[in-house]
């Protein structure tokens, strides 16, 4: 958990010195803050940050056993304050950062702290340079500058960013994460250190997150159960909000966004400070509200308007907490509410079977004569998340310990459109209530203070346990679908992670997690609920090798296994799936789904040019499937049913990025993304796996002008190609026996149902200025044109692919105006 | 659910806690507004003591048992006043009267694969256009047979029914039609 900002820790370094020129070395010694022993092996590296989001080494060093470093500077003109900083970092330790204005001409003194807290920020900025690192999986960091230029999309469509990432649409309001393929219960989201619990079974439930409130998100993909436990089984997502603001005083933003396309308006602010302002003494105190707005209508093809696709969007977040030093002990208590009201397109809610045929043959909208409008009306879903959570960071002899807890209540109303009578309007189809406690402990030993002494030198441990209560209670609704139940889930591990040499590192862990569930089962012609307990468990490892092959080339492996417990839906749903008319059933006797998965990854990175590629093959034993079992008849008529299964798969796949500093002003970047999967024991392609696709986009740093900054100006293009791996239709002759259409009718839809629509390039645009205003704040604006040409498409992934197309050109603008002392 | 029900107390105190709506007493084997039955109710136009009716039941709902749906046993010639009852019979509530009041949003169609059954005269909604909750069934004459009838509630959210609609109801009667000819009473041969 990170829990304090990226303090810059510059002790006994107070002279100024302004010169015109340095040429020459810097020569300084490195320390630990507390025992004041000098840290060897401390990579010292000197940066030109001009461009930020690109920034070039110049020179780098390590220190000596007496923490010594020298490091040459060439002819540097003018340091500008924030044009060159100097760089201190080694695994084990935060990476201090200096700028250059602020470094004495006389030898340089430098204390390092321990990482405790800070690791995994610090890890994921010094791993590439040191080759080191737990992570010799692949992960991407999104970072605040990026996730600014994204604000007032949805939570999803930010992370999409991240090269594997694509999202599981349903409609405009509402996209979930899909990391390489997989979704909803086989990913774990970290919200600030706590895993985020709503209902995430559901295809059409997306994550209850206020965009506006990350900091930095980092995609951890591939398995990672032995960190975060069961369900990551396709990956993790962590979420972490701004760390507290150093300065006293008051200060924040605000941000503005508007969207040509859904005539969308968000705006969010937040504020923050000390205590002292309140009259108390206590000088590491802070505090700090967000709250954020989203309001959309509905949305807009090339060719006509979806009607009921709008939503709106209420968030809140309060934190307090301390900015703690290495010595004290670090809190954060963060409340946050997250609410939304959004509309399903209606011509997406389906009847029964004859209704599917009739929308998928129409493959168009569903009435012609919608209009523009903010209005939300059935089918529709509410949903509000509170959660609360409070951290603690205690360093002590044997290492730092992070204590966490946190309560988090769901409640999901789903209202369809089966409406007549006053009951149906007011009472939901479905309410669902989850509430989830969490509760973790966490030990990370660096180096020195490992139980082993000191032959473990240099030695990352950790040891932890986890609890999640859980506790699901159906509100009044017309419906049912999951049963209420209760479940408790514990997990032990212990991750060692070992330098080996400059060059290589080596990690491994282990994990066990045991979940007991127990669930009132209806049973639907008895009318009688019937407790039912079940127990899952499991045993996990990975281990990761990384190795520096020669300067700027690493190469990485990696091992993994994960596992999942069967989801509450795939066990005991029982009902009609309004968005695809399909009946769905549970299967109470599945198994834990488990995975091994192995990795390849090599990372070419120097001062133009950083390339990154990864391959994956992830072998599933009962990965869990629906397929189909017949047709369920009810006063509605006739629907085809599935039932839940498990059988063995495989998804693998290619990762490709490449970020290229052209020259001073320009620079291009280029992902591409491949995913296969494979149901092993029916031979044939698993569904809904994400198309290829590919990017490329070139950025133009332009000059300053008029009294605007930092003014670029970026075209990209991005093309996805036919998905044509799909599984056969899901057609039984008991189907057609049964079914309410003709034998050839029926065939038709199943096949139409299974296709993939076409392949699709769309083109986006941005362009963004620094305007400085007051002496010292910066004003930020963008103006970004999402599909430029106002293609015609649909998405593989879109669950309303069948049905319309998804929306066109969008113009957004977003401004950015901070305020207060500390910006 | 014993186990259940304490934590449930746990978390309605932690709802309470939290500061909002706390949740309202639960029934958790009920499922609210769900009609159970659709029922046919055919009263002969010429003489109104002989009702013909057939529902279609299905008291789980959605899933479990299949509904049983009864067999209309109309008589050829015979012109019937028709009507359609809306029940939740698990609550014993009469729901006829809510979708009377959204005629406006709602249309009854009726098929069927003989052409000895004719469905007519449906009556009208607030804008004159078909709603078909009352109807006129006419058995035509002519000899026994067997068909189906067809009926689907059309739920039109526009308001318009010339848009698209999805189903509401979906119900397929099985129907048999008794023969109208003079019963013939055979020749006794005489010796």
């Amino acid at each position: 958990m990170q829990f304090i900002c990226d303090c810059i820790y510059v002790n006994r370094i107070v002279a100024q010195v302004k010169t015109d020129s340095l040429t020459g070395s810097l020569r300084g010694q490195v320390f630990e803050s507390i025992s004041k022993e000098p840290i060897a092996g401390v990579l010292v590296y000197l940066l030109d940050v001009e461009k930020k989001a690109n920034p070039t080494t110049l020179s780098t060093t390590v220190t000596d056993e007496k923490g010594r470093f020298n490091i040459s500077i060439r002819s540097i003109q003018s340091p500008s304050p924030h044009q060159f900083e100097l760089r201190f970092s080694r695994i084990g330790y935060k990476m201090l950062v200096m700028p250059l204005g602020s470094i004495p001409e006389t030898d340089l003194r430098v204390s390092l702290q321990t990482a405790d807290i800070q690791y995994e920020e610090m890890q994921v900025q010094s791993e590439r340079i040191l080759g080191s690192g737990l992570s010799t999986q692949s992960s991407e960091v999104l970072k605040l500058e990026e996730l600014d230029r994204h604000r007032g999309q949805t939570f999803g469509e930010m992370i999409s960013e991240v090269t594997g990432v694509t999202i599981l649409q349903t409609g405009p309001s509402i996209s979930k994460p899909v990391i390489r393929g997989l979704h909803s219960q086989r990913i774990v989201i970290m919200n600030d250190g706590i895993r985020q619990e709503g209902q995430q079974w559901g295809a059409e439930h997306a994550p209850e997150i206020d965009p506006f409130a990350a900091g930095r998100i980092e995609v951890l993909k591939g398995g990672r159960s032995v960190e975060y436990g069961a369900d990551a089984i396709g990956g993790v997502i962590r979420v972490e909000p701004k760390p507290f603001e150093t300065q006293h005083g008051l200060s924040g933003e605000v941000r503005v966004n508007s969207f040509s396309n859904n005539l969308q308006g968000a705006l969010s602010a937040e504020i923050s400070g000390d205590f002292k302002m309140f009259g108390f003494s206590n000088d590491d105190l802070r505090w700090r509200f967000q709250a954020s707005i989203r309001q959309a209508g509905n949305s807009e093809t090339p060719d006509y308007i979806i009607r009921n696709s709008g939503f709106r969007e209420t968030d809140v977040a309060v934190f307090f907490g301390n900015i703690a030093n290495d010595q004290t002990l670090a809190w954060r208590f963060h409340y946050s509410r997250f609410m939304t009201e959004l509309g399903i397109y209606r011509g997406a809610h389906i009847g029964n079977l004859t209704d599917l045929q009739r929308a998928i043959e129409r493959g168009s909208i569903f009435d012609s004569s919608a209009t523009f409008t903010y209005d939300i009306i059935s089918p529709r879903q509410e949903i509000s998340h509170d959660r609360a959570s409070i951290a603690f960071s205690i360093p002590s002899l044997i290492g730092n310990w992070e204590l966490s807890t946190g309560a988090q209540l769901n409640i999901r109303k789903e209202f369809d459109a089966f409406t007549f009578g006053g009951i149906s309007g007011t009472i939901p189809a479905l309410k669902m209530q989850l509430f989830t406690a969490t509760s973790d402990a966490k030990l990370t030993q660096l180096p020195d203070q490992n139980f082993f002494g000191s032959w473990l030198k240099n030695t990352i441990g950790r040891l932890g346990v986890s609890t999640v209560f859980q506790m699901n209670v159906r509100g009044e609704s017309r419906q049912r679908l999951i049963p209420d139940f209760i479940s408790f889930t514990i997990g032990l591990f212990v991750t060692e992670e070992i330098q080996l040499s400059e060059s290589s590192t080596i990690n491994f862990g282990g994990r066990f997690d045991y979940r007991i569930q127990e669930a009132a089962v209806f049973n639907r012609s008895s009318r009688i609920s019937t407790d039912v307990t079940r127990d899952f468990q499991a045993a996990t490892f990975s281990l990761g090798y990384k190795q520096k092959v020669w300067e700027s080339f690493y190469l990485s492996g990696n091992i993994a296994s994960a596992w999942r417990p069967p989801s509450i839906n795939e066990l005991y749903s029982d009902g009609v799936h309004h968005g695809t008319a399909i009946y769905e059933r549970g299967n109470p006797t599945l198994l834990v789904e488990q995975s091994n998965s192995i990795e390849f990854g090599a990372e070419i990175e120097s001062s133009d040019v950083k390339i990154e590629i990864s391959t994956y093959y992830n072998r599933f034993s009962n990965f869990i499937f629906q397929e189909p079992t017949g047709i369920v008849l009810t006063l509605r008529g006739a629907f085809p049913a599935t039932a839940y299964s498990q059988s063995d798969a495989a998804i693998y796949g290619a990762e490709f990025s490449l970020r290229a500093q052209l020259n001073t002003w320009a620079s291009l970047e280029s992902k591409v993304a491949i995913v296969r999967g494979d149901n092993l024991t029916r031979n044939e392609p698993l569904i809904l796996i994400p198309s290829d696709r590919a990017s490329v986009s070139l950025h133009f740093d332009l000059p300053d002008v008029w009294g605007l900054s930092e003014n670029f100006i970026q075209l990209g293009i991005e093309g996805v190609r036919r998905q044509n791996r799909i599984p056969a239709p899901l057609i039984s002759q008991e189907n057609i026996t049964q079914s309410s259409l003709s034998e050839a009718d029926y065939r038709e839809l199943m096949i139409r149902l299974t296709e993939s629509p076409a392949g699709y390039a769309l083109l986006n645009f941005e362009m963004g200025t620094k305007i400085k205003f007051d002496g010292k704040n910066f004003f930020t604006l963008s103006l970004s044109v999402q599909n430029l040409t106002n293609q015609r498409y649909r998405e593989y992934l879109s669950r309303f692919r069948y049905y319309i197309d998804n929306p066109g050109r969008n113009f957004v603008l977003r401004a950015q105006i901070p305020f207060g002392s500390s910006s | 659910m014993k186990i259940t029900r304490f934590f449930f107390s746990v978390v309605l105190g932690a709802i309470v806690a939290f500061g909002f709506n706390a949740c309202k007493s639960h029934d958790h084997d009920h499922e609210h507004g769900a009609v159970t039955t659709l029922r046919l109710q055919l009263t002969n136009s010429t003489t109104a003591s002989n009702v013909v009716s057939g529902q279609a039941k299905d008291l789980d709902g959605d899933g479990g048992n299949a509904p049983t749906i009864d067999t209309l046993r109309l008589q050829a010639g015979v012109t019937y006043n028709g009507t359609i009852l809306l029940r939740n019979d698990n609550d014993n509530e009469d729901l006829t009267e809510e979708i009377r009041e959204e005629a406006d949003s709602h249309m009854f169609v009726f098929t069927s694969n003989t052409s000895r059954m004719v469905v007519s005269n449906l009556n009208k909604d607030s804008k004159n256009a078909d709603f078909g909750i009352d109807y006129t069934l006419q058995a035509t004459s002519g000899g026994s047979t067997t068909g189906t009838l067809r009926v689907v509630l059309r739920h039109y959210d526009t308001g318009n029914k010339t848009e698209e609609f999805d189903t509401d109801f979906d119900v397929t009667f099985p129907v048999v039609v008794s023969g109208n000819q003079l019963i013939v009473i055979p020749a006794v041969a005489v010796h």
